[in-house]
């Protein structure tokens, strides 16, 4: 009958899509075979996949659309002037400069750059650029310009030496010179041609050229041939390309061999994507140093916070540790100053010397007792949701113990940003920091909240003094004297109650060998595939 | 059919109004606008100033929509407010990538709910087998899904890559083809019950109530043709106006698909619109989707007159 012809239809309807799958899938095997083998010989092909975001712009000079995301590759595009201490307190190491002196009075410093150098698109490097740069950083708003407002003038001594002549004596000009933001210099022919176009294929000196740059799918850098030391790099080509942001999807990817290099931020990825990562042999699982820290920025020009004793009952009731114990599963540290223990002038004795003088020990009675003075305290938290989340409902918890009443809730960046500027926040869970020096993390607020906006004046007026201070010194001593100053101080007033620390974590191709880690983030100059 | 076509686009028409219209109010209503994601941290009233008075986000709302419309009608779809880059050129490049993936999910939806539907036929307990894979699909969300492929086929099998596009210009066919396999299936599993169930129906209901099958029967027309000949096509046509309706409800699950396997596509770049307040990336993006949904739905009326004669306006006037 006709069912059973229809059977019989059905049948090799079934069997051919079965096949065809079959055939398919067996292509895709004998396709992909070869990622997964992993021969001893260092590869012919050194080209490498690594994930990450969608950059708008890669000119840290550009007005706006800028992330700190770029810096990291702003170092393969770049190169800069100095490279970062071998190891901590240790001297600036040469790379496009040569050497540097400071007059006596810290208010000049004068630069020898490298001979021959070329930008990628044939133009000298020399010192005319990089006062063109400099001074163009200042002068334009953008993220690069608060770290060389302190530059009075910059003079072109001979095309191998630049002058710069500060406001102010500054120490720490060297420092700009070497890390990030402003210390990029691209070739003044392409900025001035097309800014735009400069943005999303910057011109620079360094290891690697853009390529190819297509936001939202991938950036692509090939090896600078005629950089000054390309004979010391090794990769080809880096592939940037935009991955979700998901910790455990960039995971797999890396696992699965289509990415040969994915960061996350200990801070903000789920502790077991970190446990799996860190059990799993066929990846290389490795910590930055951490420099990075969480805190609660507090809008402290209205209710309740406008009133220290909410704040300290706030700090009373965190308890940081088990933060970073339970809901970080330990991936993460936590915090008592606004820094990281891996950052320079850190207290003596790491964490647990940081706890020792920290001026709210977690103790639930004494945050209770503040709560009732106060008559309740009720507000709302706010944050960018996925583990940032996790965390504020688990702070959310431990405040509720102590009779607060808080409503978390999440916001997108652009939301955020928002009720930032125009003060409509009570309290948000973010992150900050990054890097070793603590100078560079100039307000050690998020800089456009109230207390951004006026670099702590009105709760701590001596705070801009000290960071002047601290730049205006080279003396190791006198450094950690005035940062150890500054940490105790931030945290009297708590204006801003740090909550956890942790480095940048990196899921890696195990024949992928070195990664720079030390500055933003991944950098691959030195990187080499050996197998 | 003329008439038919000149009405639906005329409807594409008020439709690209209405979508456009929703698409710029709504994200320009969200907390947070263009100023906010691109200055970010670094925002200052100053530089808030000098960017709006850039970007052009002094006027109202409402007269930004119509200079936009003006330049759109004139077929210039901007730059975009956060890249700087061509609209148009931003589109075109991620329309290879779900044009691809949409086929693709379409022919794993087709392909499952074929081998369902014949094993279903045959089997009693594949019927009911197929039953709960369906529920299975219908209520497990498409991330979970791309990312169980992604540890199966890509981390422990690793037969598959688990980036879902490769250029095929600079990867070739091949490669392009591999790579669409994971987020191929992730998308067209969360169709497949429906065409599945509709595709049954229509060929039971069709067997068991439509007089011209029992006609066909007693002309002597041996089952199988009966089947194919008529049966068959006569179902199809439900399938082929589901299929065009689908396309919509798949360019939602796009985005999520397009995220798990970094496919830059346009369920990414109406994502990265959409948080980067980039109203005029949207806006581009938005007359395309809307447009291609309207289209497909017409192809899929189309076809379907074409597969079922009385469909056709002429039939329809006759009775």
């Amino acid at each position: 009958m006709s069912t059973r012809k229809l059977i019989r239809r059905g049948r090799r309807a079934v069997g051919a899509v079965c096949i065809g799958l079959s055939l398919a899938l067996a292509a895709a095997a004998c396709g992909a075979g070869g990622e997964a083998d992993q021969g001893s010989a260092p590869p012919a092909d050194q080209t490498i996949v690594v994930g990450g975001y969608n950059y708008k712009t890669l000119d840290s000079g550009a007005a706006s659309g800028y992330i700190g995301r770029s810096v990291q590759i702003g170092y393969d595009i770049f190169a800069t002037l100095f490279d970062p201490p071998a190891t901590p307190g240790g001297d600036p190491v040469p790379d496009l400069a040569t050497g540097f002196s400071y007059s006596a009075d810290l208010t000049t410093l004068t630069v020898d750059l490298r001979a021959g150098v070329t930008f990628h698109d044939g133009t000298p490097f020399d010192a005319e650029a990089v006062a063109f740069n400099v001074l163009r950083y200042r002068d334009n708003p953008s993220p690069a310009s608060q770290y060389v407002q302190v530059v009075k003038d910059v003079e072109a001594v001979t095309p191998t030496q630049v002058k710069f002549t500060f406001k102010q004596p500054n120490a720490n000009f060297i420092s700009i010179m070497t890390f990030g933001y402003g210390a990029f210099i691209g070739s003044p022919t392409a900025i001035k041609a097309d800014p735009a176009a400069y943005g999303l294929k910057p011109v620079g000196a360094g290891p690697f050229q853009v390529s190819s740059h297509k936001p939202g799918e991938e950036l692509v850098l090939t090896k600078f041939d005629k950089f000054w030391d390309a004979a010391n790099v090794t990769l080809t080509e880096i592939r940037y390309i935009t991955t979700s942001p998901d910790a455990q999807v960039a995971y797999q990817h890396v696992v699965s061999g289509s990415v040969d290099s994915v960061q996350v931020s200990g801070s903000s990825t789920p502790p077991n994507t970190l446990t799996e990562a860190d059990k799993n042999d066929d990846i290389a699982f490795i910590a930055g140093p951490d420099n990075s820290y969480t805190f609660l920025p507090i809008n402290t020009y209205s209710a309740p916070f406008d009133n220290i004793d909410a704040r300290r009952a706030v700090n009373y009731c965190t308890d940081r540790e088990s933060i970073a114990e339970n809901v970080q599963g330990g991936w993460a540290n936590p915090a008592y100053v606004v820094a990281g223990p891996d950052t320079d002038y850190y207290p003596d004795g790491g964490v647990e010397g940081a706890k020792k003088i920290f001026p709210y020990p977690y103790d639930q009675a004494k945050g209770k007792a503040l709560v009732q003075q106060l008559g309740g305290l009720s507000f709302s938290l706010i944050n960018i949701g996925g583990q940032y989340q996790v965390v504020a409902q688990a702070l959310a918890q431990q405040w509720t113990e102590c009779g607060m009443q808080v409503e978390v809730k999440t916001v997108d960046g652009p939301a955020l940003a928002e009720a930032y500027a125009n003060g409509s926040y009570q309290m948000a869970y973010a992150p900050n920091g990054g890097l070793r020096d603590p100078s560079f993390n100039r307000t050690f607020q998020v800089p456009n909240t109230p207390q951004g906006k006026f670099g702590f004046a009105r709760e701590h007026p001596e705070i801009p003094a000290l960071i002047q201070a601290a730049n205006g010194t080279s003396d190791k001593a006198e450094l950690t004297r005035i940062w150890s100053d500054f940490f105790s101080q931030v945290n009297d007033l708590a204006v801003s109650i740090p909550v956890i620390s942790a480095p940048n974590y990196y899921f890696q191709n195990k024949c992928l060998d070195g990664v720079n880690l030390g500055l933003f983030g991944s950098t691959f100059r030195t990187a080499r595939l050996t197998c | 059919v003329l008439r038919l076509i000149i009405d639906r686009l005329l409807q594409m028409f008020v439709v690209l109004l209405c979508v456009t219209a929703l698409g710029f109010g709504l994200v320009n209503l969200l907390q947070g606008d263009v100023v906010f994601a691109l200055l970010g941290e670094n925002y200052t009233p100053e530089a808030a100033a000098t960017l709006s008075a850039e970007l052009g986000l002094d006027d109202p709302i409402w007269l930004r929509y119509l200079h936009w419309l003006a330049d759109a009608v004139q077929g210039d779809l901007g730059t975009s407010l956060v890249t700087k880059e061509s609209v148009a050129g931003a589109i075109w490049g991620a329309l290879p990538p779900t044009v691809e993936l949409l086929i693709g999910a379409q022919v794993v939806g087709l392909a499952l709910a074929l081998v369902a539907t014949a094993l279903a036929v045959r089997y009693r307990w594949a019927d009911r087998f197929v039953t709960f894979v369906g529920l299975v699909s219908n209520s497990i969300p498409s991330f979970v899904l791309a990312l169980l492929l992604i540890i199966v086929f890509a981390t422990t099998l690793r037969v598959l890559p688990s980036i879902g596009w490769a250029d095929p210009a600079r990867a070739g066919w091949g490669e392009n083809l591999q790579a669409m396999i994971m987020p191929s299936v992730a998308l067209g599993f969360s169709i497949f019950p429906e065409y599945m169930r509709v595709f049954r129906s229509e060929i039971q209901e069709q067997l068991e109530q439509e007089e011209y099958v029992t006609l066909a029967r007693m002309k002597g027309l041996s089952p199988r043709r009966v089947l194919t000949r008529h049966v068959v096509l006569n179902s199809v046509g439900g399938l082929l106006t589901l299929i065009a309706l689908t396309t919509g409800f798949l360019i939602g699950g796009v985005v999520i698909v397009e995220e798990v396997f970094s496919i830059p596509g346009m369920g990414s770049l109406v994502f990265d619109a959409i948080s980067n307040r980039d109203s005029t990336m949207l806006e581009g993006a938005l007359v395309l989707i809307a447009a291609g949904v309207v289209v497909a739905n017409l192809v899929g009326e189309l076809v379907h007159m074409q597969v079922d004669p009385r469909l056709r306006p002429t039939a329809r006037a006759a009775r």
